[in-house]
């Protein structure tokens, strides 16, 4: 908190720096001349000034006058002179570990430069994952230097020692204690926890914020007795049925699951099918074969209505399809062709459901719903997969745990609250009261990463540190994952876990405590677990379903406004709010940045008038929140949807206020909150709001053969199905008036499978980490100065116009993603209108750009018929950081400066890594060495890179791919990045 | 006998010595508080227009409404624009010269004129719109230390920078040639008119003294024998020869500015000719309204007749339907094309979001001129004026539409986005007539706007004609 008072902090070298050691020097306010001339003064002071002393005196006034604004440190590069084994500066070092998230364990490799992270890839080598990464994982990096993290522990407003405050807080856990922590995903936090409670006999709450988790648990508790969230195979589905369970977005672990449904979206027989039943268009929506919008809050019904179908389950008649329609907003006979169709595919199918935008009643019920539907589906053990759970038996709070808690904490029966990272002020909705029974406790622990809206309200902040920075682990999936730093600690911060291992009066160290407990999970030795970040570990359950009674007796009419809350890609629950790359993340549907909106149908804006930009005050019982109105295709007249984790009060600088807090007016009944179908009166305010996208347009992709799609039955009879709109130029016998450029031994290319890409914007955020892409903000990216190298365009459209005549209100347009980069094209129109040459092609093919020599006439980002240049309208780095976000950068390369265009380099960088690399070793790269950043990231394997001349590549083996296409090709710009038609699985 | 009434049209029928007088009484006189308003407001203008460029030179140029699809604004639009006036001087003094047009004799020195200072203004504006306008220096190939960086010729832009500064080179030139005699008459004037002239002060006297010295430097030490008169009307006709392509060749390499794209709408061999009848089009527009205004101002109805001004008017609807040619060409060609890009060009600019701007061009552009048709129309100044006025500001359009349609939307739905000017792009377009203006104003009070040698050398002429028939 005091850091400035301080001085700034110095360090003779690196190594000093990273030892950890105390800074050498400290320049305090009174340093202001070295210590040579420090002394002179004194003598002068202490002597009796002579003349030739007074002269000395003097001399050195005048020096020190000419001298004194020279504060500049002495800054000192030393290289190493006893080298450290394997370690070469400038190399970069990759460290194995896991981010245990309310989304799971995600297993990470962090690359470490100079002893710094800079960026977060996947773990390729994890045999679940098998290095799928999520967007907001790669996000972490700028977490950890995020410079409004709690930088010490602190009491109100001041800061105070550790050991001040445990002791402080020890006498106070004394008295009637509680912890509130979230659901955890790691064993050494638990055990922690656990111990915690048992020593001082504390009350533990256990909750989800966001809420799906939640819901699984509980689900699993009345269908299976057990709480725990078994292992959704969606690679050994040949039917995914996902009724709003956002699985590709933001349910559960979605960068698994995107892993595993690519890995089946192959254009062959084995091609999986996806059927998405949703209230708000979603990725998993966008991304169905089939898609139904239904009304929110009607999931139950529905699954309780295919549930009766499929099993004809007598004490289910009430909701046979034919009573179950009306409520649920689909035919009743496409509720019976789904049921049929799952039928059909008995063992090999999958039903997901269960989340935070389906929870519309008794907590858990959906999702019990759905196991039970998998069960007379025979699919669990197979599909549902009980032997290496995502999250093995948990407890969780009951709804009535819940309300009794708050209600007690309002009555003022707990005198003293730890909380563990979680929010509850900023996440609870207002209903529940929490904001102001929390007042009633005397004193408030809050171990977390900042003094966020629950920190803030707490006696004592006690700063957790980075995942980065901690040793902690994670079990999942039947893996044990290690968490190990990649870095101290960059203030004075400890691990949650450790807190309360030191609050239990246990003196052992976070890395011993990891290490002794680690070896209950893993066989395979600590060292080599550190490598490898992961063992194979036991986790499993054994549990059979049972008909849970459902409280729903009927199907419920659908009446008025229903509001359902979402989980959005790019900010999920708002934990990670205060980092612009998240909000400048485009939502991957509605191409919305830097706010959250209430998403209303086409046909309620078209009835009432509401258009994108509006004001809509949206009242649930006592409770109002104002929100922007954005009109989004695919949903059903009478539902909205909008998404939680916006509207920080207290998270720092670029999180505050950004949106509003959707939560607050969710229900709470006896414990449950209810997150979907809240009936909701909505009223149009006279003021105006600019919601800012990266995308004003959608129409016209298919009509220009932008975007291509063929059913698969097209496209097993007729190979070239979905090219109808490709134009050739010149019957593909276009000459120039130059020869052509001979490549050699390597032209790089890249492939995109559109049929894989799910639109999850991984990519774009790993391109943002990688090339030191800046973000700019809402008011840049309004008038259209956002510099991402990668974007994803998003398109709606119909098969045909018989569809689109029959979908009037679109309710259910086909939403098509288009990764867009530099295509770099072998006659790039951008080069030759350059009047100083600062882009031209290089011997390997690519189009790249000398930032250096670029004087800014923009002739090029004119000319690019992909509009992947961009121009830094103003200077996004020079004094644009705050000290400790400098170390996010990518030191391999440069950050541009006013006035320049930039764009996709094809990671340039990486490329010349490898050669390099293999040019040492002495051979020939291989295929597959080099990955791009956007590739590496792709949890959906949906990227190629490689060399185009060798036949064997990959990439050329998916250039040569009857799908492939290249956009454009009539305006004949040669461009090397094919796009391959997306293939739907129609019945 | 029409041929005789054609001739006697243009003659002032004055003394030399009144001639002299009348054209010079501006240029000797002290201004009077009239010009003084007008200057004031155009050099605030431009001092505005200047610090708002500075602004963007610090801040960058995110500032303005251009973003990314549509990197090029009202620096383009201007540059177009400006260039296209300038042509019009190039073409009454060159062309209307090799054709022996006796009635350009009293407007060239203007159009001169204005053709160097929109040259200026519009030179000034590629530069001021790079990313990094400090270097700009990179756009000129000299022997550099920068390595083996070197210009790119491909480059249309590159280009420009030949262009334009050889159009400049050489424009400047033609301009001083014809102001040579004209010095040498006022230096001549000043020299023996400076003992009648008595400063109150020193440093008054002074500065009298440094005018006749200027002069004296200016004339180059003009004679006027029969050798210099030679050399001179050789050198003319050089020039004239020299300029006259140069008006194709500029507006050409300009269009390809925008041809040598990909872009839909922008890449069509059509445009150097569309550009080349549209700049005579404006230029002409930009002429007849400096040449009322001035004729009015200075009084000179005798020099600069009511047939100069027909004439004008004239070229005007004969360039005008010229430029509606070239528009229903390129349109007709885009249905020819069957290209769907070229078409959706059209059909935007038809009814899409700047269709506002695209009508405005077409009725402020098309119709106006068609008021020749009629006499008692054409016959009334303050309409033409009007017409004029409108002609450009429709001509300013016309570049906005050209400049910003194409790429506002192009290849990429996903992509597009609309160019809304801000307060910095209106203050530039201002701030680009403010500095025309300001030079302008300073051109009439300080040359003679009227190259009274040539006048009365036609003078002469008529009187030897007359002589002869008599």
């Amino acid at each position: 908190m005091s850091v400035e008072k301080e001085g700034i902090k110095i360090w003779r070298s690196y190594e000093a720096r990273q030892s950890g050691n105390l800074p050498e020097e400290k320049w305090e306010e009174g340093d202001e001349f070295s210590k040579g001339v420090r002394d002179l003064i004194q003598r002068g002071v202490n002597a009796n000034l002579k003349r030739k002393s007074f002269l000395t005196l003097m001399g050195a006034s005048i020096s020190m006058v000419a001298t004194s604004c020279a504060r500049k440190p002495v800054e000192k590069i030393v290289p190493y002179f006893q080298r450290p084994m394997n370690f070469v500066l400038g190399n970069a070092v990759y460290y194995a570990t896991a981010r245990v998230s309310s989304k799971g364990v995600s297993p990470v490799l962090v690359k470490t430069q100079e002893g710094k992270p800079n960026k977060i890839e996947g773990h390729s080598g994890h045999p679940v994952y098998k290095g799928a990464v999520s967007a907001d994982t790669i996000a972490t990096i700028w977490d950890l230097y995020d410079p409004d993290r709690a930088k010490n522990p602190a009491k109100g407003n001041a800061p105070i020692a550790w050991d001040a405050a445990y002791g402080e807080i020890k006498s106070a856990l004394a008295k009637k204690t509680a912890i509130l922590t979230g659901v955890s995903y790691s064993p050494s936090e638990k055990a922690a926890v656990a111990n915690f409670a048992k020593k001082y006999s504390a009350a533990t709450i256990v909750y989800d914020a966001a809420g799906t988790q939640r819901e699984l648990l509980n689900g699993a508790k009345l269908a299976f007795g057990k709480s725990f969230i078994p292992s959704f195979r969606v690679d050994k589905a040949n039917l995914i049925l996902s009724v709003d369970a956002d699985f590709l977005g933001s349910w559960l672990s979605p960068e698994l699951f995107t892993k595993q449904f690519s890995s089946r979206r192959t254009a062959d027989k084995s091609m999986n099918r996806l059927i998405s039943l949703e209230s708000n268009l979603t990725l998993t929506g966008s991304n169905a074969d089939t898609r139904y919008a239904i009304n929110s809050g009607s999931q139950l019904a529905l699954l309780l209505s295919l549930a009766y179908e499929v099993g004809k389950n007598a004490a289910l008649s009430a909701f046979a399809a034919e009573k179950a329609e009306a409520s649920v907003g689909i035919p009743a006979k496409d509720i019976k062709a789904i049921a049929a169709e799952l039928t059909k595919n008995k063992g090999k199918s999958l039903v997901l459901a269960g989340s935070i935008n389906a929870r519309s009643g008794k907590s858990g019920e959906v999702a019990a719903a759905a196991y039970y539907l998998n069960d007379l589906l025979a699919n669990i053990g197979l599909t549902v997969d009980l032997d290496a759970p995502m999250l093995g038996e948990t407890s969780v709070s009951s709804d009535s745990e819940m309300a009794a808690f708050i209600a007690d904490l309002a009555a003022g029966k707990y005198e003293t609250v730890v909380i563990d990272r979680v929010n509850p002020v900023f996440e609870f909705p207002e209903a529940a009261g929490f904001a102001e029974a929390i007042k009633k406790a005397k004193t408030v622990v809050y171990i977390g990463d900042r003094a966020n809206e629950t920190g803030s309200l707490a006696t004592y902040l006690l700063p957790a540190s980075h995942y980065l920075e901690s040793w902690s682990d994670g079990l999942s999936y039947g893996v044990y994952s290690v968490v190990q730093p990649a870095i101290r600690p960059l203030a004075d911060t400890r691990e949650a876990a450790q807190i309360l291992r030191e609050l239990s009066g246990e003196t052992v160290s976070s890395k011993d405590a990891v290490a002794a407990l680690s070896s209950t999970y893993a066989k395979t030795g600590w060292e080599k677990l550190l490598g490898e970040g992961f063992a194979a570990s036991v986790n499993s359950v054994s549990a059979k379903v049972t008909f849970p009674e459902f409280s729903l007796k009927a199907p419920a009419k659908a009446e008025g406004y229903r509001l359902s809350l979402y989980e959005s890609v790019q900010i999920g629950d708002g934990s990670g709010g205060n980092i612009s790359f998240r909000h400048e993340l485009p939502d991957p549907v509605s191409k919305v940045t830097w706010d959250n909106y209430v998403a209303v149908s086409p046909a309620d804006s078209k009835v009432n008038g509401w258009k994108t930009g509006d004001f809509l005050k949206l009242t649930a019982g006592k409770v109002s929140v104002t929100l922007p109105v954005f009109v989004q295709p695919g949903l059903k007249a009478g539902n909205m949807a909008a998404a939680i984790g916006y509207g920080h009060t207290s998270i720092g600088k670029v999180g505050n206020k950004v949106g509003k807090n959707a939560m607050a007016i969710a229900g709470f009944q006896k414990g449950d909150v209810v997150t979907a179908g809240i009936a909701v009166a909505a009223a149009k305010s006279s003021k105006e709001y600019k919601l800012v996208s990266t995308q004003k347009h959608h129409e016209m992709a298919i009509e220009r053969g932008i975007v291509r799609q063929a059913t698969l039955s097209e496209f097993l009879k007729n190979p070239k199905a979905g090219h109808q709109h490709e134009e050739i130029p010149h019957f593909g016998k276009a000459k120039g008036l130059y020869k052509k450029h001979k490549y050699e031994p390597h032209k790089w290319s890249l492939a995109i499978d559109l049929n894989k890409c799910t639109g999850c914007s991984a990519c774009v955020v790993s391109c943002y980490s990688e090339n030191n892409v800046p973000a700019v903000g809402k008011k840049e990216i309004d008038v259209g100065a956002e510099m991402s190298w990668l974007r994803i365009d998003r398109y709606y459209g119909y098969w045909n116009h018989e569809d689109e005549k029959h979908d009037e209100t679109m309710e259910n347009p086909e939403v098509f993603f288009m990764p867009v980069m530099c295509q770099h094209c072998d006659n790039a129109p951008c080069e030759n209108v350059c009047p100083v040459g600062a882009t031209a092609h290089s011997d390997d093919g690519l189009n790249y750009m000398t930032y250096n020599q670029c004087i800014g006439t923009r002739y090029c980002a004119n000319d690019c018929p992909f509009k992947v240049r961009r121009f830094n309208w103003f200077e996004n780095w020079e004094g644009k950081l705050k000290a400790p976000q400098q170390f996010a950068l990518n030191p391999d390369v440069t950050v541009r400066s006013k006035g320049v265009i930039e764009k996709c380099s094809m990671c340039q960088q990486r490329i010349s890594d490898k050669r390099q690399q293999a040019s040492v070793e002495g051979r020939e790269l291989k295929d597959g060495e080099i990955m791009t950043a956007c590739q590496q990231a792709c949890p959906a394997d949906a990227i190629t890179f490689g060399n185009i001349n060798d036949e064997q590549s990959m990439v050329s083996k998916q250039a040569a791919n009857p799908r492939a296409y290249k956009l454009f090709a009539a305006v004949n710009v040669e461009s090397v990045v094919s796009y391959m038609v997306r293939i739907k699985n129609k019945a | 006998m029409s041929l005789d009434a054609a001739k006697n049209a243009y003659t002032v029928g004055k003394s030399y010595g009144e001639i002299d007088n009348d054209i010079l009484n501006p240029v000797e006189g002290f201004p009077e508080k009239r010009w003084w308003t007008w200057f004031t407001i155009s050099l605030t203008g431009l001092l505005v227009y200047l610090g708002v460029i500075g602004y963007s030179f610090v801040k960058g140029l995110g500032i303005f409404g251009i973003n990314s699809p549509v990197n090029w604004g009202v620096y383009i639009i201007g540059l177009v624009f400006w260039l296209e006036i300038g042509h019009a001087g190039t073409m009454i003094s060159a062309i209307l010269y090799l054709f022996r047009q006796r009635w350009r004799t009293s407007i060239n020195r203007a159009a001169e004129a204005m053709t160097i200072f929109a040259v200026t203004t519009a030179a000034l504006l590629p530069l001021i719109h790079l990313g990094r306008p400090w270097m700009v220096n990179w756009l000129f190939p000299y022997p550099n230390d920068r390595g083996p960086l070197w210009n790119n010729f491909n480059s249309p832009l590159l280009w420009d920078v030949y262009a334009i500064s050889t159009y400049f080179t050489v424009s400047l030139f033609f301009w001083y040639m014809g102001l040579l005699p004209d010095f040498a008459a006022m230096r001549d004037r000043a020299v023996l008119g400076r003992n009648q002239l008595k400063a109150k002060t020193a440093i008054g006297e002074k500065l009298l003294d440094m005018r006749v010295w200027l002069l004296k430097v200016a004339a180059l030490g003009w004679v006027g024998s029969g050798k210099a008169w030679h050399h001179y009307e050789k050198m003319v006709m050089l020039l004239a020869a020299l300029a006259t392509p140069l008006v194709m060749s500029v507006q050409s390499i300009l269009s390809f500015d925008f041809v040598t794209s990909v872009v839909p709408g922008w890449h069509s061999t059509i445009l150097p000719i569309n550009f080349i009848t549209g700049s005579i089009y404006s230029g002409f527009a930009m002429v007849l309204s400096l040449v009322i205004i001035m004729r009015s101002a200075f009084n000179m109805k005798a020099y600069i007749t009511d047939r100069h001004i027909d004439n004008l008017g004239w070229v005007m609807l004969f360039t005008g339907m010229l430029v509606f040619f070239g528009y229903f060409i390129e349109l007709f060609m885009a249905y020819y094309s069957a290209n769907d890009f070229e078409q959706y060009v059209w059909t935007y600019r038809f009814v899409g979001d700047y269709a506002w701007a695209f009508w405005l061009t077409m009725v402020t552009i098309l119709l106006p001129p068609h008021i020749m048709w009629f006499k008692k129309l054409r016959n009334n100044h303050t309409l033409l004026f009007i017409m004029t006025v409108i002609i450009n500001i429709g001509m300013w359009f016309e570049r906005f539409v050209i400049t910003v349609t194409p790429v506002a939307r192009d290849f990429l739905p996903s992509s597009w986005r609309l160019y809304v000017p801000t307060v910095w792009d209106v203050i530039v377009v201002l701030g680009e007539f403010a500095m025309f203006f300001t030079f302008f104003l300073l051109f009439v009070r300080v040359l003679p706007s009227i190259a009274f040698t040539e006048v009365k050398m036609d003078e002469a002429g008529d009187l030897a004609k007359g002589k002869g028939h008599h």
